[in-house]
């Protein structure tokens, strides 16, 4: 660029950087400001040179910065498909900073109609994992059946000793059937 | 108070109903009205609070404690602008088209792209595809990548917001971001690829070049300095043939020789003898002969060479001069065979001249001659 930055460049170049920023939407703060999620290890210095030389952003003087410490929990990330008890730990904490705009930004409004990402499908297909993911999980034991179970059994068990109906094998535990 | 005084006004100053007050004399009136002398017992001196010269002392923001007494603002606490609570009512920001946020965004600048919107790319740039690109673009396309990656992280952050955690799954649009993510992964992967590659052969050549006498990695080549100097052929003997005749040539005993000859020795002084002398072994008798490269031409020499060739002595020698082009290691090997003994085998022009310089490859059967020979030549003919 011809223009030199408005602030004290650093002699360290990097061409290739290989980390990712993400910039989040603060309702709570005014429109002249902007936060982002960092990487741990950046700095005041570095978000600053790197919104100019990136972005052609340029901020107020002051930039805040605090580390979010992440709760401790058990488990792996990816969670894998059983619960893994014990393996206690704290991940990674994120680093969030929050610069000054010279000119505001408002953040597009959030989309009211959830068609096009399946929101609706999605939460009745949870809906009706939820019990059945109960039922086949550690505690399976301890949910109840409900009535319309217990009198569907009831007439399968009545219908297979009267000889009304064969049994037959390839009906997995828990499914085609509802809880 | 003296003990006296003080039990008269003990009296006199606790009232009692049922004891008559008994009034202190006339002469003891003053005692009460003049204020006794008193001095301070004690001699330190009194620490007095001294001036509070902080105005705002007792005054925080944080706290909510209002503004204090002694402060006086240019615009009075009922004259303050109160902020707009209710989003809606709030005045409509305009936000500047060429805001280096919006690339944070979407394209199409909304808060978060669809799945169908995600899925709409194609698969990264292959390695074959990227050795084409110079510096300038490859660095161009690596920030394509990093802001594509910036880009899906924030729509990552917003999607959660919106509804992505909600009991588990919530929406769609992860699945394609990620695999959109892996395709720009890729690309940044090839780029460094090439680069690293482009960077070994630099530094390969470099070494060669610094190693490589001929080469001159610190000439100026703006003052005229040159960077190749090829020396002349006559600086060294030239060796034309491979590093793989000694290999391919097995010939038991072989020493193979490559020395310079001076014009002292050229081609058209035939038949002319030379000796050598070795102090240790016994002297070496060198003939020259030259002929062409042909076959022939050999055969015919070594023919007319007659009883010399068939049973040499052991310390005769033969400089057969052949062209150029002649592939010297062919006709060592041709001539080996067919006499026994050294034989010298001389590149070199035909024809004489001043300052002609030529190779010779000695092959030799016996090594001990050969070694010999080689010493004796080279203190004859300085190298």
């Amino acid at each position: 660029m011809a223009v030199h930055a408005p602030f004290k460049v650093g002699m360290k170049e990097i061409y290739l950087p290989d980390f990712k920023l993400a910039f989040i939407r603060t309702i709570h703060l005014p429109a002249n400001y902007a936060s982002f999620i960092v990487p741990l290890w950046f700095s005041k210095l570095d978000l600053r040179d790197y919104l100019y030389h990136g972005y052609n952003l340029r901020i107020g003087p002051v930039i805040r910065s605090y580390v979010q410490q992440s709760r401790i929990r058990q488990g792996q990330v990816p969670s894998p498909t059983r619960p893994q008890y014990k393996r206690w730990h704290r991940p990674r904490s994120t680093k969030r900073m929050t610069v000054e705009l010279e000119r505001p930004f408002a953040w597009p409004e959030r989309p009211d109609d959830l068609t096009a990402w399946n929101k609706e499908e999605t939460k009745m297909a949870n809906e009706e994992q939820g019990p059945l993911g109960k039922r086949l999980g550690p505690e399976g034991d301890q949910q109840g059946i409900s009535n319309d179970r217990r009198t569907s059994m009831r007439e399968q068990a009545k219908a297979l000793l009267e000889g009304r109906e064969k049994w037959k094998p390839g009906v997995s535990r828990g499914l085609g059937t509802s809880g | 108070m003296h003990c006296t005084s003080a039990s008269l006004l003990r009296s006199a100053l606790i009232p009692s109903a049922s004891r008559t007050t008994i009034l202190p004399a006339a002469f003891l009136i003053p005692a009460f009205t003049t204020h006794p002398q008193t001095a301070p017992f004690s001699s330190t001196p009194i620490a007095h609070a001294r001036k509070d010269g902080n105005r705002a002392r007792g005054v925080s923001a944080l706290r909510h404690t209002g503004i204090g007494k002694k402060q006086k603002l240019s615009v009075s606490v009922k004259d303050l602008p109160q902020p707009v609570r209710d989003p809606q009512r709030r005045s409509k920001i305009d936000v500047d088209p060429d805001h280096g946020l919006w690339d944070f965004l979407p394209t199409a600048r909304t808060a978060i792209r669809t799945p169908d919107e995600l899925h709409a790319h194609g698969r990264g740039w292959t390695v074959p595809e990227l050795r084409h690109k110079d510096w300038d673009d490859l660095h161009r396309l690596w920030w394509v990548c990093i802001k594509e990656r910036n880009r899906l992280a924030t729509q990552h952050y917003e999607h959660e917001r919106i509804g992505g955690m909600d009991g588990g799954s919530g929406m769609y649009g992860e699945h394609e971001a990620g695999a959109r993510d892996q395709e720009v992964r890729k690309t940044m992967k090839g780029i460094r690829h090439c680069l690293t590659e482009r960077w070994y052969a630099w530094e390969n050549a470099r070494v060669a070049g610094m190693e490589d006498g001929e080469v001159d990695l610190y000439a100026d080549l703006e003052r005229g300095e040159a960077a190749y100097l090829p020396r002349e052929r006559g600086d060294e003997p030239v060796f034309l043939g491979s590093e793989d005749d000694a290999r391919t040539d097995p010939g038991e005993g072989v020493e193979t020789l490559y020395i310079n000859l001076y014009p002292n020795l050229s081609p058209s002084k035939d038949g002319q003898t030379i000796e050598v002398y070795d102090p240790i072994a016994t002297s070496i008798t060198i003939t020259i002969h030259s002929i062409s490269s042909k076959m022939s031409d050999i055969n015919d020499t070594l023919k007319a060479l007659g009883p010399q060739t068939a049973t040499p002595t052991p310390n005769t020698a033969f400089v057969v001069f052949v062209n150029d082009d002649a592939y010297v290691g062919h006709m060592a090997k041709h001539i080996r065979n067919r006499m026994q003994g050294l034989a010298v085998i001389a590149k070199g022009p035909l024809t004489e001249g001043d300052g002609d310089a030529f190779q010779i490859r000695l092959c030799a059967a016996d090594r001990k001659v050969a070694s010999a020979c080689r010493a004796s030549l080279r203190r004859r003919m300085p190298l």
